[in-house]
Parts: C-alpha cells; structure tokens; sequence
C-alpha cells in the first residue's frame, strides 16, 4: 500500500510537472517509474517479482535503466526534483529489502555487474563537466551503484546500506534545493558558472559547503558513516570489485567538488545574487542534521 | 590525563573565536584567536615532558570489542611519536597564525582563511593523536578537503585551478588510503593499532592479484597506505598538485610545507611494524623517494621564481623522507621532517621579504664567477674536505658513536646523505669573496664538525628517544636490507658519481671549465628543457584526463569537455 500510494503521489507531481516545457522528459521518467510500480502491484505474484524488480532498479537507480533518475533531477523543476531524488530511492530500497535476502546466485551476480558498469560509467562524467543539477545526479547514481553492489552481493549488512542510501537520498535533495532559490531568481545563472558567491551570500554558501562536505562522504555525516559501516562490515570480504567502489567514490568526490567550487569561487559575477531566505535555510538545516543525525548513529540503528 | 585532550582541541576555539568575533575589529579577534594555539603549543610540550618521564598512555571514548559506530571510533594516543608531532604542528601553526594576523589583514577571506588555520590545526593534531585506522584516515581526508578550501583566494582563477587540482590529486590519495584500511580489517578484523600489528605478524593472509598470482597481506596493505602517503607528500608522480599549490596565500604555503606535506613519514612512522613486516614495500618507497629526490632537487635548479624554487625543493626534500623511510631509518626521517617543517616554514615566511629586496636592487646582472679572483686557500679547503669527509665521518661514527657502518646498509646510505648535504654548504661557502680565506677555510672546518655531529648525534639520540628498544630500530633497518650485491653496486656508483660531479662542481667554482663531449653538452641542455617543464607529467596527466573525457563523452553525451 506505501508503495501504490507513493507511486501514485509522484505520478501526480510529475504530471504537473509536465505542464513546464521543460520538465516534461523528467516527468515522463517519473510517469514510467509509476507506472511500472502500478503494474508490479496489479499483476499475479509470480510475475509481479520481475516487475516489482524493475520498478526497484528505476527507483533505486542502476544501470541501465539510471538514465531516468538523472533525466528526473535534471529536467524537473529543482524542488520537485529535491523531493523525488529523496523519496524515490529510499521506497524502492525499502522494498528491495524484502527480497534482496533471497537474490539467485545468478541474479546476484548480474546485478553487481551492472552495480559496477554504473559505477564506472557514473563516476567517469568527473572527467567532464556537466551542469550542477546533472553533477548532483551523477554522483548520487555512482553511489547508488555501491547500494545496488553490497546489496546484491550480501557484503554488507542492511542497517548500513539503508544508512548510506538514505544518507545519499537527503544529499542530493539537499544539494538541489541549495541551488534552486539562486537558479529561480537569477534565472539560469548557474549553468554560467556563478562566482565569487562566498562574500556576497554567506547563509547560501555556508549550506552549499557542509552539504558538499556531507556529500562527498567526509565525516561526521551520513554518506561517510554508511560506506565505512558497508566496507568495515562484519560480512565484508575483499574482491576486486572494491577498486570500483573506491573509483565511483572518487569520482563522486570530483564531481561535487567542482560543485562546490564553482558554487562558491566561480569566475563569472552574479549581477544580483540572493542570500537565502529564513525558511529555505530552515530546511536545508533540517537535512543537515539529518545527515549528522545518521553519521553519528550507532551502526546498528536502522535494523529492523 | 584527561587536560591532554585540550591539546587538539584548543585550535578549534581559535576557529570559534576569529568566526564569532567583531566583524569591525578583526584583528583585535584574530589576536585573541591565537592565544588558545598558543596555549595548544604549550600543552602540546607538556605532554612531551609526561611522555617522555612517565610513559604513553591513550584516551579512548569507545570500547575496541565492542564499537558502537564503527565509521567514527573516536580516541587520542599520547605516545613519542604523536606528542614530537604535535609540538611541531602546534608550534608552526600559532607562528603562522600569528604572522597571517597582520600579513592578510584587509585581504577579503581574512576571517575565513584564519578560521580554516585553526580547523587544519585542530585536523592535524587529532590526526597526529588518532588511536585507530579509522580515526586516521577520519582526519586524513578531512586535511584533504581543508588543504583545498586554504588554497582559494578569492577572484583569482590560478588560484581555483590550483585547490582543484590538489583537491583530486589528494582524493585520489584517500581512495588508497581507505582501500588499504578495508583490506586491513578484511584480513586481520582489526582496526586498532597494536592489535593489527599483533595480528598482522602472527597471521599469514595473502592477496590473489592475478589467478596464481598472491602477494603478502601486510604488503598489500602497506602498498595502498603508502599511495595514500605519496599523495600527501607530494611522491612522484603524485607530486603535480604541489607546484600549482604555491598560487595560495604565503601562510598556507608555509603551514603547508612545514606541518602537512610530511604526512607521509608520520604515517609510515605510525605504522612502522606494518611496514616493518614488508620489504618489497620498503624497497617500493626507497625507489620512489629515490626518483622524487633527483626529479625534485634537479627541478628546483632550473626554477626562476623563488616559490618554485622553495616548493621543488620541499619536493626533494620529501623525496629524501620517503627514502630515509624506505631505508629503514623511521626515526631519522621523523627527524629530517622537524628539521625541514622548521627551515622551509621559516624560508616561505621569509620570501616576501627578499621578493621586496630584490626588486629594490639595480637590475644589473652579477658578475660571473670566472671574471672575479678566487682565494686558493678557500677553494683547497672545501675541495679537499669535501674528498675527505667520507673518512673523518666513518672514523667518528666508528670510534666515537660506535654505530657498526659494516653492518647496516642504512648507516652507511646515511653517511652518504651527510657527505652530500656537507659538501653543499662547503660549496657555498668556498662562493665567498668578501671574507679573508682563512676565515671561510676555518668556517668550513666548523660547518664540517657541526653538521657530522648534528647529524651523527642528534639523530642517534632522536633515534634512541622515539625507539628506545634497540631491537627495534635493527630490526627496521633489517627488513629494509637491498639484497648485498645491489646495494654495493649501488653504492659504487653514487660514490663515483658523486665524486665526479664534485671535481666539476668545484673545478667550476675555480674558473675551469671540465671540457665534456659534444653529446653530453647535447645532453645536458636536453635534460635542463625537460627539467625546466617539469619532465611534462602535467602534459601525460592532461593527455590522459582528455582521453578519459573523451570516452566518458561518448558513453554518455551531454557535457563540456574539461580540457579542451
């Protein structure tokens, strides 16, 4: 029922969304995950698995179907958006967790493979330069690929993958909605690399930073806690696979990096650049400490 | 016990007190600001004294059987080792914040360039006092990110290319580092220090790297770390970041040099019986600061701005750590570290200044040396000093210190670093003019007797100060042992070599000219372009980045291209 219902609410977003020319590649991204969703649910349970599935790899981002998540974030409006880049990944992990235990070896195997071609694929666009709502998009993919690698080889234990996609939910959500009052009142000013933005909004690049700091996985916060507890696990065993863990890690930090950089010491000029309202930096405080809140937890803290 | 503790996080209310502080009286606040760095520094000494009288002890506020959240095990260890490195940290960052407080004053990131000051303190001294992997690569990472904000100076485009690209050479660093620390626990289940190394060399786990192909567990492990480390210290070919580095503001560059860029002797230092347990990963680190000493020091030479110079230099002398490292003479490089943290600190704090004076000076280019007269007595001096010093080096350590040369090859490679560094400021000194020779000929004779005994006894005693146990250090040094035929044969030829680049060095300064074949000429200019363009790794890098970009393109099109 969470899942119809959540389907149902974000197939009404994008709906909405899709009235905007614009949005309207990112709603049809949205209208498919629903729609799939929709059918997993109505369908006979021995056929519902395959559906059910497909409908978690479009929630949860993997490879190959990854392309509508990012098409979602880029092309919705930056709200909408911020929403859908939380909600969707966290309902889709939740009801991958009912049957990730009992993944065939097959299956498994096929799923890390595609875990780690995302992975690459992801964490390579640090080697270009995409627009800040597509870089925030193809970091979080390159770490949902590492979700979609422990879980599907069963390394890690669940509590720090539910910690560490959760985590990365809320990043992403929080790097987009930063962004978004800036992109609203100065129009597409971001994509012209906005600059030297530190002295002139101070509350906006404070938030911009300890969101940057929070994404790219330094400590104390979410995305940290959760790799760390993924890799130092009690089920970890070393393969070669790790190295694409670290080079999606990597390539992840890049490109929010260079987020973060351009944010706050980019080379253009604003012509007016707006700080923060009091609201929008209540919310973006709210997904800090939630971040902080999972970074500190003890391990153990979203087991059910 | 629990007072040591301020220690590290005194630096954090420096941060606290610059941000809160009146925005119309600045340096009014960063003046308070530096006191609590200052009142770290002399805690930081405090707790030397304790360690040093009554023995390490560690602060832990987690329970190693039970961690509650294994990503942030948080702990303070307050052995030799950490407690030398705090008090140089300590030291160097109050110098440093106290010079910003009026060299950055009206610059527009004042308050945030010295609360990030006060941050990679704080960063640096928790890092230094880490009682676990973890906590050490907690803040090892967190230097990285802070390393890269310290860089930007605001509306300064070199500046932003220079923090980006430290930022993903030292990132690049961290993905080793936690890599080494993953293999670490997959293979021993531990990420406490002392229970690793327990484990470690009880416990024999191998790595397959190829099918039939396995390499030792603690050598794998050492392998990744010491990327990591090769990062931070600038190792070739991890070194790029470091020379774009230098567009950052005079105290970063300072605080840079004298207490980060030797993150990789204390690491090595910290895990030495780790490391002890893996020649091949000795020898690794050997051949690479090998490399990185002659690219560094050769690099420097063909400079022409004084930053350059000073940062190439660091390269060098960071190179010569490594290999001290991968001699097996941990101490000593802990030893060299203090010793070039201070004298490079100091150099950079001081390059403003004759960057002032030289531009005060008649453009006149100096007279060359063959056109002035040289004394016969100074020349003599310093070129027989320089034949002999092998001699009165091997007679003193022998009869006097009773280190068994014969017997350690580490010795006997330290004995050929003295020479070397003697002889540098023998030439310098035979470069005198002004001065009656008899004076430079007796400076000389001094410079030779201080920097032997410094050298020779200073470094023992630091050496019996951090690794009391002289089993220990032996043991060290064994682990590190070339295979006997290699290590004479290289010792031979740097003996040769650099006996002949003496005789020309010296003939040289004398008004000769040694007549080299017309292709070793050829040579040389050849190498001075390749030299002079940074042996043009940049270019590789650039190369390969763009053939990286090119396929992430095609894989997925829809962006710029970063190098165009």
């Amino acid at each position: 029922m969470t899942l119809r219902a959540i389907v149902v609410l974000t197939a009404l977003c994008a709906v909405l969304a899709g009235a905007g020319r614009r949005g309207w590649k990112g709603a049809l991204a949205v209208l498919l995950v629903a729609g799939t969703g929709l059918v997993a649910l109505e369908l006979p349970p021995a056929r519902a698995g395959v559906a059910e599935g497909i409908a978690c790899a479009i929630l949860v981002p993997l490879f190959p179907l990854h392309g509508l998540y990012r098409r979602a974030l880029t092309r919705l409006p930056a709200h909408l958006a911020a929403v859908v880049a939380v909600v969707l990944p966290v309902v889709g992990f939740h009801e991958l967790a009912s049957f990730a235990q009992g993944f065939p070896p097959l299956m498994a195997r096929i799923l890390a493979a595609l875990a780690i071609a995302g992975m690459v694929l992801s964490a390579s666009r640090a080697f270009v330069k995409p627009e800040p709502a597509a870089a925030v998009a193809d970091a979080s993919l390159a770490f949902y690929a590492i979700s979609w690698w422990f879980l599907s080889t069963g390394r890690a234990p669940w509590a720090s993958t539910m910690t560490f996609t959760l985590a990365v939910g809320l990043a992403t959500c929080g790097l987009l909605l930063v962004q978004s009052p800036l992109q609203g009142r100065t129009g597409a000013l971001l994509e012209q690399a906005p600059a030297d933005l530190a002295p002139q909004t101070p509350r906006r690049a404070v938030m911009l930073w300890l969101l940057v700091v929070a994404a790219l996985g330094l400590p104390p916060f979410g995305v940290y806690s959760g790799l760390v507890g993924m890799l130092l696990g009690p089920h970890f065993t070393w393969s070669a696979a790790v190295f694409a863990v670290a080079f999606a890690w990597l390539g992840a930090s890049w490109l929010l990096f260079d987020l973060g950089q351009d944010g706050l010491f980019g080379s253009g000029r604003a012509r007016r650049p707006c700080d923060l309202a009091p609201l929008e930096l209540l919310s973006l405080g709210v997904i800090l400490v939630l971040l902080l809140a999972l970074g500190i937890a003890p391990s153990g803290f979203l087991t059910p | 016990m629990a007072l040591s503790l301020l220690v590290p996080l005194l630096p954090l209310l420096s941060t606290l007190v610059v941000l809160a502080g009146d925005r119309g009286r600045l340096q009014q606040s960063a003046r308070y600001g530096a006191i609590p760095l200052a009142v770290a520094f002399v805690g930081a000494a405090a707790c030397l004294w304790v360690v040093a009288t009554r023995g390490a002890y560690v602060v832990r506020f987690y329970d190693p059987a039970a961690i509650a959240n294994v990503a942030l095990p948080m702990g303070f260890e307050f052995d030799r080792l950490s407690t030398v490195m705090m008090v140089l940290i300590s030291g160097v960052a109050t110098l440093i914040f106290h010079y910003s407080i009026r060299y950055m004053y009206q610059e527009p990131g004042y308050v945030r360039f010295l609360a990030l000051i006060g941050l990679t303190a704080f960063t640096l001294l928790c890092m230094v006092a880490s009682v676990n992997l973890v906590m050490l690569f907690v803040f090892w990472q967190i230097l990285s990110y802070l390393l890269s904000l310290l860089a930007h100076n605001l509306g300064h485009s070199p500046t932003r290319e220079g923090a980006r690209r430290t930022f993903w050479f030292l990132r690049f660093g961290d993905a080793a580092f936690l890599l080494g620390i993953v293999l670490a626990h997959s293979l021993y289940g531990t990420i406490e220090f002392s229970e690793l190394f327990r484990r470690a060399a009880t416990h024999l786990a191998t790595v397959g790297i190829l099918p039939g192909l396995s390499i030792g567990g603690p050598t794998a492990v050492t392998l990744l770390l010491l990327v990591g480390a090769m990062s931070k210290s600038a190792q070739f070919p991890l070194h790029v970041w470091l020379p774009r580095f230098l567009y950052a503001p005079t105290p970063v560059t300072a605080l840079l040099h004298a207490g980060i860029i030797n993150a990789a002797g204390f690491l090595i230092n910290r895990l030495a019986p780790l490391y002890q347990l893996s020649p091949t990963t000795l020898h690794v680190a050997f051949v690479v600061g090998a490399i990185t000493t002659f690219f560094g020091a050769s690099t420097m030479l063909t400079q022409n701005d004084i930053k350059n110079t000073l940062g190439f230099s660091t390269i060098g002398q960071m190179g010569y750590m490594v290999m001290e490292c991968g001699l097996g003479a941990f101490a000593l490089a802990v030893f060299h570290l203090i010793a070039h943290g201070l004298f490079k600190a100091s150099m950079f704090l001081d390059c403003g200044n004759v960057i002032h004076k030289a531009r005060q000076e008649p453009a006149i280019p100096p007279r060359a040396f063959q056109d002035v007269e040289f004394h016969k007595l100074s020349w003599a001096t310093g070129f027989f000093t320089t034949l002999l010093m092998p001699l009165v080096i091997l007679l003193v350590a022998h009869g006097a210190l009773r280190i068994p040369l014969l017997n350690s090859q580490g010795a006997v490679i330290f004995l050929f670093f003295i020479w070397v560094t003697t002889t540098q400021a023998l030439l310098t000194l035979t470069r005198l003019r002004a001065v009656a020779s008899w004076k430079v000929s007796g400076a000389m004779l001094l410079t030779l007797l201080v920097v032997v005994f410094t050298y020779l006894f200073a470094a023992e005693r630091f050496t019996a100060f951090l690794y009391p146990d002289p089993a220990t250090v032996e043991g060290f040094f064994g682990a590190a042992a070339l295979p006997g035929p290699l290590f004479d044969l290289l010792v031979g030829a740097t003996a040769v070599l650099i006996l002949l680049g003496w005789i020309y060095v010296y003939a040289g300064s004398r008004g000769k000219r040694v007549r080299l074949p017309g292709f070793a000429q050829a040579l040389g200019r050849q190498l001075y372009v390749l030299f002079l363009d940074h042996l043009y790794v940049e270019v590789c890098y650039a190369k390969l980045a763009r053939c990286c970009a090119r396929i992430a393109l095609w894989l997925r099109p829809g962006a710029i291209e970063r190098w165009p």
